[in-house]
């Protein structure tokens, strides 16, 4: 499903050239779970960007399901995420201004589709997360997980087949980060691919492989 | 000192939104001052006088309910009867309405003088004007005497002494000599009375001087301690009957008694020479510049609850640390005043700096010692104060009444209440631009009607000559004079008459059909003419014909205008021709040989009035003083020349006075244009700044959405749909600016335009360019800085985040 082959990403400052990512290639098959571990600075959040089309590399070619996405313009990238890709953040990366219900609704939109389509299909999903009963409340009258929860239901919504999860326990407590994770694992379960970077050895117990990075560079 | 140090720090944090926030405010305060100052002038008219109890009485002539005429003066006899016979006038003054130039000759300095008039000791008692020379009870008592003023003096003895001396003034036909006998200090600007030469009213023959059946002086009255000019009113209505001319027997004859302070902003009537203010205008302009101020202010008040949201942690340590609501407050109101002090002091050099552009361009000499009148200083302070309180108190108590923890977790910059202030803000904004827009399309489209309406293809071609002063043999020299320019072969025409487009005819005259009962008398305006003055300005003939020596003499012949034929009965302009007048100073009628079509001999600020046209031989002594001299091409110089040549010819001790029509029907409209003008800069003022603080707010704004755009992106949002996201609010507000905006606008602007007694009607698609306009300038304010967040990297949101 996902192939990239020497990925390299530079970022240049006035005085310094920093290599975030150093001629990485990596494989990842469809209904794959795989954790990227690594220490502080190590490009793993730069690869994330990278395969979820948030960032384009310097150097580097990057597959998806055999189309080159690394050479796609900023609107085709824009068209090819929709569906395709779903986001969890590490600060859930929620908009305060609209209720529960409006954020899992949002990709729906931009994907196109009727009204009482979308309505249907945030319901639904937001029942498998158990947040339902939040759907008019704003992000900020939750609590961590649950907001985590909504954040999930807002990647699945689409039901893509992808979802690039940036340490989705990161904010979370113990009780709230083994929650999230069995949903995760469960959204695997049911076929849907996940790439996720931690710090956490136990969540990357969960995942089927483990990636580890060191200096931008595959070290295992 | 401790404040102080931290306001400044402050300050030199955000330079460039500081330096912004001044700038902004001064040009608002700068140009609401420079209003203030106009709008104070207008206000200032005649109050150096103490004319507390100092009135003028005005003449009202009604037909039941209607009023028929609408006099600024009143007739010679007012004052005397109504001072013997009404109880509770301290004092009066007569001052004579002359409506021609006087040729005035000192040794071989020779002018041609229209500012003068004959006038009563009293003068001195009810006008402030100060006695540089001359005692004061001694002046104005003997015939043939005069005070003259200054700048009069310069003109015609230099530095030499004036009293004593003895000038000549002559007219058409007559000459008189008047002795100075004192000086008076120019009569400022802001002085309804322009006169340059009091003349001694004793010198008028005594048998004229209490006549009742000539309109020709205005009366000014003081009246005692607690009496009402209403009472007065009453009184004279009361003993009216017995002083009526038979020329007014059968109308209502009223005064009223426009207090001395309100001359100048009361509406023009017949009669009156000085150009005239205009409450409305007044009302608008003192709008204008407090809604400028309140720009400016809303402004700066955007800004700085912008930049508090912004340091919201820093106040949140502040209170943490035990700062009290006292300090907080204090420590805002002092940003708040070193604000509007700063923009104070900068537009006080707008103001040192425009007002000379200010005074060139109204052509008025208005806020002459501005800056040394304590007026100007409390004006100045309270804009300060007002400010400060404005812009210092709302944020301040804003920050107070927060939970130290709840500003330092930044939930101030989101908050809804923060958000739904600044929209309220930015409304306001709007809605003044919105207001001032379409007020200049308005306004701008009047006056547009007004020219356009007035203007004629030909009035480039006319040369108007002043009629010359009193010479031997002057009706064969005028004759002659009148011949020879004809036989120039640019010239085409040459006309003598009583006025010339643009000039009020007045000279009310009595008339009524031949045969009628007295009764059915009206005032008519009677305008003296010649063969040539038709054919040369050839107004619309709605039927019959005009004078013309094929019929030979034609001199009890008449030409009306539609509406003389609509006051004098007939039922229609056909049913007049044919039909004849009795005039009141005519013995043998007149026969009505054609009628013109109703056209604006004034400004379209005027209603139609009656007007009789008829050869200037039949009534000699009404004033014949222009010659229209109308050219096959425009008037050049080297025309100008040999017509001038001309007429040193024919009148060699003449003073050569002209003007080009053009220019002086241009010069109807002049007040009018720069009320254009005034409104235009301020419109330009406000819409400058009001995008000013658009661009802030929206600098704020985008910084607080940023992460939802980035949040959006990463989701797949278009950058379309990113655009309508972050600039439909802008629609939204802009909208609702508009809808509040249009009723006040459509108020005031219909309440300008009802002072004009021919105005356009309100053009409803000026609300919609003011709308469409407001909405580009907001986008285009905005656009930089949406496209700018649009096409950011939604990673390099998110992780800044």
């Amino acid at each position: 499903m996902i192939k990239t082959e020497n990925l390299s990403m530079v970022f240049t400052t006035e005085e310094v050239q920093t290599k975030a990512l150093n001629e990485v290639s990596i494989e990842i098959k469809q209904g794959e779970f795989v954790a990227i571990m690594g220490p502080s600075v190590c490009g793993k959040s730069t690869l994330l960007n990278i395969l979820g089309t948030l960032d384009s590399p310097t150097s580097g070619k990057y597959f998806f399901n055999g189309k080159e996405v690394d050479k796609m313009g900023e609107n085709q990238l824009t068209v090819f995420r929709k569906g395709n890709i779903g986001f969890v953040f590490q600060s859930f990366n929620l908009i305060d201004e609209l209720t529960v219900f409006e954020n899992v609704e949002l990709p729906l939109i931009y994907l196109g589709g009727r009204k009482s389509e979308r309505k249907r299909k945030v319901m639904e999903v937001l029942d498998r997360m158990n947040i339902a009963h939040r759907a008019g409340h704003f992000p900020q009258q939750l609590s961590g997980g649950q907001q985590q929860r909504v954040a999930i239901a807002r990647a699945v919504v689409t039901d893509c087949p992808l979802i690039l999860a940036d340490e989705p326990t990161g904010n979370l407590d113990s009780t709230n980060g083994a929650e999230v994770m069995e949903l995760l694992s469960e959204l695997n379960k049911q076929g849907t691919t996940i790439v996720m970077v931690t710090h956490s050895e136990r969540d990357a117990g969960f995942a089927h492989r483990i990636i580890h990075l060191l200096d931008g560079r595959i070290v295992s | 000192m401790e404040y102080w140090s931290q306001v400044i720090k402050s300050q030199r944090a955000r330079k460039s939104l500081s330096v912004l926030n001044v700038f902004g405010l001064s040009v608002c305060i700068g140009a609401a001052l420079l209003i203030m100052l106009y709008v104070w002038f207008e206000l200032s008219f005649d109050s150096f006088h103490n004319g507390d109890r100092v009135y003028r009485v005005e003449s009202r002539l009604y037909e039941g309910a209607t009023l028929t005429d609408n006099w600024a003066t009143t007739s010679f006899g007012h004052a005397p009867a109504m001072s013997r016979e009404i109880p509770g006038i301290e004092q009066y003054v007569r001052v004579t309405a002359q409506d021609r130039g006087q040729e005035v000759t000192f040794g071989d300095r020779q002018f041609i003088e229209e500012q003068y008039c004959y006038t009563e000791p009293a003068f001195f008692e009810l006008f402030n004007f100060p006695i540089l020379k001359g005692g004061k009870s001694e002046q104005l008592i003997r015939p043939n005497t005069m005070v003259i003023t200054e700048s009069a003096a310069r003109r015609y003895f230099a530095d030499g002494e004036p009293i004593g001396k003895v000038l000549a003034f002559r007219t058409s036909s007559s000459e008189q000599h008047f002795e100075v006998t004192g000086v008076i200090a120019d009569m400022p600007y802001n002085s309804h009375l322009h006169y340059d030469f009091l003349l001694s009213f004793s010198t008028i023959p005594e048998a004229r001087r209490d006549i009742w059946y000539i309109h020709g002086v205005y009366t000014y009255i003081r009246l005692e301690p607690g009496k009402k000019p209403a009472d007065i009113e009453t009184a004279f209505h009361a003993i009216s009957g017995k002083y009526k001319t038979t020329a007014l027997k059968h109308k209502d004859w009223k005064v009223e008694l426009i207090h001395l302070y309100d001359i100048h902003l009361t509406p023009r009537k017949s009669y009156e020479k000085e150009g005239k203010g205009s409450s409305m205008a007044i009302r608008i302009l003192s709008v204008m510049a407090i809604a400028l101020l309140l720009i400016g202010w809303v402004n700066a008040l955007n800004l700085t609850v912008a930049r508090y949201l912004e340091r919201g942690r820093e106040f949140g340590i502040r209170k943490a640390f035990g700062a009290s609501r006292r300090q907080v407050v204090l420590q805002g109101l002092l940003e708040a005043g070193l604000l509007n002090l700063s923009a104070l002091i900068l537009a006080l050099g707008w103001v040192e700096v425009l007002l000379p552009f200010a005074r060139r361009w109204a052509e008025l000499d208005f806020a002459a010692g501005a800056f040394l009148s304590p007026e100007f200083w409390v004006m100045a302070a309270s804009v300060f104060i007002g400010g400060t309180l404005f812009t210092g108190l709302y944020p301040s108590f804003l920050l107070t009444r927060i939970r130290p923890a709840d500003i330092m977790r930044g939930k101030l910059l989101h908050s809804h209440k923060g958000n739904r202030m600044r929209k309220v803000l930015i409304v306001g904004q709007f809605l003044a631009s919105f207001v001032l827009i379409s007020g200049t399309l308005v306004v701008t489209g009047q006056v547009h009607y007004m020219q356009q309406e007035t203007s004629s293809v030909s009035s480039s071609r006319i040369l108007v000559v002043k009629y010359p002063a009193f010479t031997e043999g002057m009706s064969v020299k005028m004759e002659s004079f009148k011949k020879r320019l004809e036989q120039i072969p640019y010239i085409v025409h040459v006309s003598v008459s009583g006025a010339v487009p643009g000039v009020e005819v007045a000279n009310y005259f009595t008339n009524r059909p031949y045969g009628s009962d007295l009764s059915e008398v009206k005032l008519i305006q009677m305008f003296a003419v010649d063969y040539d003055y038709l054919p040369l300005y050839s107004p619309d003939m709605f039927c019959g014909r005009t004078f013309s020596e094929t019929y030979g003499n034609e001199r009890n012949k008449v030409i009306l205008n539609e509406e003389a034929v609509r006051q004098l009965g007939y039922s229609s302009p056909e049913k007049a021709l044919g039909e004849q007048l009795a005039m009141e100073v005519l013995e043998e009628p007149l026969e009505v040989i054609g009628v013109v079509k109703d056209y604006h001999q004034q400004s379209l600020a005027e209603p139609y009035k009656p007007i009789l046209f008829f050869l200037k031989e039949q009534v000699p002594f009404i004033a014949t003083p222009y010659i229209s001299v109308k050219m096959d091409g425009s008037v050049n110089s080297d025309r100008l020349a040999e017509v001038e040549q001309m007429y040193r010819t024919y009148f060699p001790s003449a003073f050569f006075s002209y003007f080009y029509l053009d220019d002086y029907s241009d010069s109807l409209y002049k007040s009018d244009r720069n009320f254009g003008w005034i409104f235009a800069s301020a419109s330009l003022l406000a819409v400058f700044v009001a995008c000013l603080g658009l661009w802030v707010v929206t600098l704020f704004s985008m910084l607080a959405r940023v992460k939802e755009v980035g949040i959006r992106k990463v989701l797949g949002a278009g950058k379309t749909s990113l655009f309508i996201i972050l600039t439909r609010e802008l629609l939204f507000l802009t909208v609702l600016a508009t809808i509040l905006g249009l009723p006040v606008s459509v108020v005031l602007m219909n309440g300008w335009l009802e002072s004009y007694a021919f105005h356009i009607v309100l053009p409803w698609w000026v609300y919609g360019v003011a709308f469409v306009l407001l909405m580009c300038i907001a986008f285009l304010t905005v656009l930089r800085q949406v496209w700018r967040v649009i096409r950011l990297k939604p990673m390099r949101i998110l992780r800044n985040e």
